[in-house]
Parts: C-alpha cells; structure tokens; sequence
C-alpha cells in the first residue's frame, strides 16, 4: 500500500489481497490522502481480491469525500474486483 | 481441490470470496477452531465453515439487503449469499457452521 500525496490528487496504490488483514491500513491510507483536501485516486491495478471489510474502508471513505466535497476516484479495477463493488451497489465509484 | 472440479471461473471466484467472508466473520465474532471441510460433486462444490461459537443471533442474517450493515459481519454474510448458490446455517453441539454451495 503506498500513499503519495505529492501528486495531485493523491493518490492511494494498493496491492495483493485486500480483506479484513489490510482493511485497516487501507482506511488509514485513505484517511492519511483525503487529510490533503484535494480529493484522492485510488488505484486498484495491483488488487487481486477485495473483500466487504475492505470495500467498506473504501466507501467510508467515499463518504468522507462526499461529505467534504472532494472527488473520489477508484481507478483500474480488475474484473473481479469490479464484480465486487457492482454487486454491492457501489460501482458508480469506479472509473470506467 | 477447486482446480478438479467442474465450475465456471465465476462461480469458483464467487465461492473464494464466499468462504472468505464466512472465515472472516468466524475469525472475528465465533470461537476457535475454524475448520474448514469441502468436496466436489457432480454440480460444483460444497464447504463448510464450523467455528465453536453460536453464530449470528439472528437466523435471517445476511440474507436481507438491509443487513448490509457493520457489526456481526452483515455485509460479508449478505456478500457470501450474492456469490456463490446457497448458503445455509447449522448450529450444533460443537458450534456453528455456514455451509456453502457453489454450482454452475
């Protein structure tokens, strides 16, 4: 997980699995991008597995975005990973 | 063992994730040990998740869209029965077990 908020946006890049292990890094990761105020991307490229903990750090964050008026986008989601957020209604999120 | 058996690349991806949830929700809210039991049949697949604890105290867990809720893992329960075929509960002298059937 690396957060680079050097760039504009920030940007959030996670790898691997995320699941209930790495949920909490990847809302402090998130938390730690949107602190910036200018909105954050969250790249997926590398994501091989997402599950609803994670997904719910994820929306939480979206939330938080919303809430604070800052974009929110989640970029390059795999197939799978897409599966994911489109099932649990949350797909508008995800870049095309 | 899902790499023997006869299911679509989706319906194997939707019961990792199913079992994942179900793991999950063991790890966190049951009791140890978490076992894990499955088979092939001739339709797909079949695990079993029993944990030592009572599971969840509401029997419809999971199964309603609005228990897509924090707390007692209602969004990975309702996850688990959007991907894979059935999901059943069992409760029984040694605890609790999610059975999870994937076909297709």
């Amino acid at each position: 997980m690396t957060v680079d908020i050097a760039v504009a946006p920030p940007r959030v890049a996670a790898s691997g699995e995320l699941d209930a292990a790495s949920a909490a890094d990847l809302a402090r990761a998130i938390d730690e991008a949107l602190s910036v105020g200018s909105g954050m991307v969250l790249d997926l490229a590398a994501v091989t597995f997402i599950d609803s903990s994670a997904l719910r750090a994820v929306t939480v964050g979206v939330q938080r975005a919303h809430d604070e008026a800052q974009p929110f986008t989640v970029s390059s989601a795999s197939k799978a990973v897409r599966r994911i957020f489109e099932i649990t209604g949350v797909s508008s999120i995800l870049a095309p | 063992m899902l790499a023997h058996g006869g299911l679509s690349p989706d319906a194997e991806e939707g019961l990792v994730g199913a079992v994942s949830e179900v793991v999950t929700n063991a790890a966190l809210y049951g009791l140890p040990p978490i076992r894990l039991l499955g088979w092939l049949t001739p339709g797909g697949a079949v695990l079993t998740v029993t944990d030592g604890g009572e599971g969840p105290d509401d029997p419809e867990a999971g199964r309603r869209p609005e228990a897509r809720d924090p707390g007692e893992g209602g969004l990975g329960l309702w996850l688990a029965h959007q991907l894979c075929s059935e999901v059943a509960f069992g409760r029984h002298d040694d605890g609790f077990t999610v059975r999870l059937v994937a076909r297709g």
